[in-house]
């Protein structure tokens, strides 16, 4: 929960609270409160500016609540983020816009309750505290017909003066949590807070794939230091033993080179393992020369177009050329198409990518797994996929990924 | 022959050293780390030039083609040496690389598979079609090549039988190796290996034709 900061203050030990610096911030919001209620009072009467007017103090408020614990409170939607004196109407359009002019009259009868407390408060507080001081001004503590002027008997009523402030300056803290809570509901844009919600997602599922990705790193890496070595050194051991026995023992030769024939197996099994994983050229040479790898395996023309300057993170590196072997793979087995092209550049907002075949077209993601996993893919990245595939063709993909998968450092 | 070997793993370095020895070539020193291979080659020690180099690919200090890049290199400052990759993938991109200049250089290129020193008669046959300034790609590696899709370009125009012949030069065979392999005659291999010179246009071109058919037959 995002207020806990605030619940848990108003559910400890009040003497702990009150120790801590949190009622002075209580204080100051307080104060900053009534005195931003100043103009509100004064934009009531020229009302046709009061929307301008809730617009600025709602900005405000969403900043000024961080003093009583809060996080800052999610401003409006980016379609909303313009100054009212533009656009009026689209702020009284908006839910966003009524509910900001209801938090700033509410702001106002809060202002007019911390007023209250101050008065009553403070001055009370203020007037007790300062009873010891007044006998030495020859003048004299008087309530009624009570009068003091002995310094050691106002010492009770300044103890008295304390509580009171310590009274006032809960009471004051508690105003202003439930004062910003409110804010929160009021003025809170609940779209920006799932845009929010949703980028942080979205974070979480690209941190997922790199830790993938630094997996499949790990089991090729392991792969490579222990069972391919060892097994090139035991062919190396076989070998020299077979030049021993061609001579002394000939009859054992064909178990020989029937082990030696399983080890080699045994590392072309390996070999497809690890390409399986992640093609060695991609991890050691970058994506450009991996997908010119792929446009020479393929039985078709493939033409590559990657502008070589570009480097993009690792695991979106692996990501794209997935989609490029998926793609090309699908145009092979659907499309019946004589040549495909592949194109990557830098464009304004980001990275585009450009999978197009000259086959029949009709491609439907709802028909194949491939064209779900590249739409998968693309999400991951955070980035947006377009099909243009009519019966008859071609087929056209374009994918727009965000500018921040650019590496843009030394290599990692 | 003298050879120095990079390699990191141990158990190889030793291994192929003393297969090496065991067959009358002189390990002039093993390594086992990239930048080790650049500062012996940078200033070599009197006698310590070899005419061979044994590299492996992935070394230190990063493990990924750390070999390769500094054979690469190597090439560049000795092209008389002659380089041996060895290596635990097929990836033809890193062969191109390093035959990329192949053809005009004196030294010869090839391409094995890490566990093909365990073959050891055709590894040490590899070493020596390489240290006379011929190309041997691994069979692997050139049946992998071979797989990998249609032929084109002037390769197309190659018959069956050429593209066959191609191959075994690619695995650097010599003809008479050729002339035995595929029960051919002497000189129908030699009528093949001249036709594919013309129909790959390499008849005017200069350097080593060969390694340039190889080239060739690698870039499809």
């Amino acid at each position: 929960m995002r207020t806990a900061p605030t619940a848990r203050l108003l559910r400890a030990n009040p003497l702990r609270v009150l120790a801590s610096p949190a009622p002075w911030a209580g204080v100051i919001y307080g104060f900053s409160g009534m005195l931003l209620a100043m103009p509100t009072s004064l934009f009531i009467a020229l009302f046709p500016l009061f929307p301008g007017w809730s617009w600025f103090l709602s900005a405000i408020e969403r900043q000024r609540v961080r003093l009583v614990g809060h996080e800052r409170i999610p401003g409006p939607p980016a379609a909303l983020r313009i100054p009212p004196w533009q656009h009026i109407p689209a702020r009284l359009e908006s839910a966003l816009g009524w509910r900001e002019i209801a938090g700033t009259l509410l702001h106002l009868i809060f202002a007019v309750l911390t007023f209250t407390l101050w008065v009553l408060g403070f001055t009370l507080a203020l007037t007790l505290l300062l009873a010891p001081f007044l006998p030495l001004f020859g003048s004299a503590f008087t309530v009624g017909d009570w009068r003091i002027d002995h310094p050691a008997a106002t010492i009770p009523i300044a103890v008295l003066g304390i509580i009171v402030l310590a009274v006032f300056l809960y009471a004051q803290l508690v105003l202003a949590i439930v004062q910003a809570r409110t804010a929160r509901v009021l003025i809170g844009s609940r779209v920006e807070e799932l845009e929010r919600q949703v980028t942080t997602l979205a974070g979480e599922r690209v941190a997922l794939v790199d830790a993938f990705e630094a997996e499949r790193r790990r089991i090729e890496r392991d792969l490579h230091d222990g069972p391919q070595q060892h097994l090139a050194s035991a062919a190396l051991h076989l070998g020299f033993l077979r030049t021993r026995l061609e001579h002394e023992q000939p009859g054992l030769l064909p178990r020989l080179d029937s082990a030696h024939d399983e080890i080699e197996r045994a590392l072309d099994a390996i070999r497809a393992a690890v390409s399986a994983l992640r093609p060695r050229i991609l991890i050691e040479r970058g994506l450009p020369a991996a997908l010119t790898d792929l446009a020479d395996r393929s039985p078709i023309p493939v033409t590559v177009h990657v502008e070589p300057a570009i480097r993009l993170y690792e695991a979106v590196e692996a990501s794209v050329y997935s989609i490029a072997t998926e793609f090309v793979a699908n145009s092979l087995k659907h499309s019946a198409a004589h040549h495909i092209t592949i194109t990557l550049d830098a464009v304004a907002d980001g990275v585009r990518i450009l999978l197009s075949d000259d086959g029949n077209g009709g491609a439907d993601p709802s028909r194949g797994t491939g064209l779900i996993g590249i739409s998968h893919r693309v999400t991951l990245l955070r980035g947006t996929s377009e099909l243009h595939s009519p019966v008859g063709g071609p087929t056209t993909l374009s994918i727009m990924l965000p500018g921040d998968i650019i590496r843009t450092g030394p290599p990692e | 022959m003298r050879i120095g070997i990079a390699e990191d793993v141990a158990l190889l370095r030793e291994g192929i050293t003393a297969l090496l020895e065991q067959h009358g070539h002189t390990v002039l020193w093993s390594v086992s780390d990239a930048n080790e291979l650049r500062t012996r080659m940078h200033a070599p020690m009197r006698n310590e030039t070899p005419e061979l180099l044994v590299v492996d690919v992935r070394m230190p200090p990063d493990n990924t083609d750390d070999g390769l890049r500094a054979a690469v290199d190597i090439r560049r400052a000795h092209p008389e040496i002659a380089i041996m990759i060895l290596s635990q993938h097929l990836g033809n991109e890193y062969a191109k690389e390093l035959l990329a200049d192949a053809p005009e250089t004196a030294g010869g290129t090839g391409y094995l598979l890490k566990e093909r020193v365990g073959r050891v008669a055709d590894f040490l046959a590899a070493i020596d079609t390489v240290s006379q300034g011929g190309v041997s790609i691994d069979p692997k590696v050139v049946a992998a090549l071979l797989g990998s899709g249609p032929i084109r370009g002037a390769l197309a125009s190659l018959t069956e039988r050429e593209h066959e012949v191609l191959a075994h030069m690619a695995e650097g065979h010599t003809n008479e190796q050729i002339t035995r392999i595929l029960h051919l005659s002497a000189p129908t291999v030699e009528r093949h290996i001249s036709s594919i010179f013309t129909k790959l246009n390499l008849s005017e071109r200069p350097g080593n034709k060969r390694v340039l058919a190889v080239l060739e037959y690698l870039k499809n």
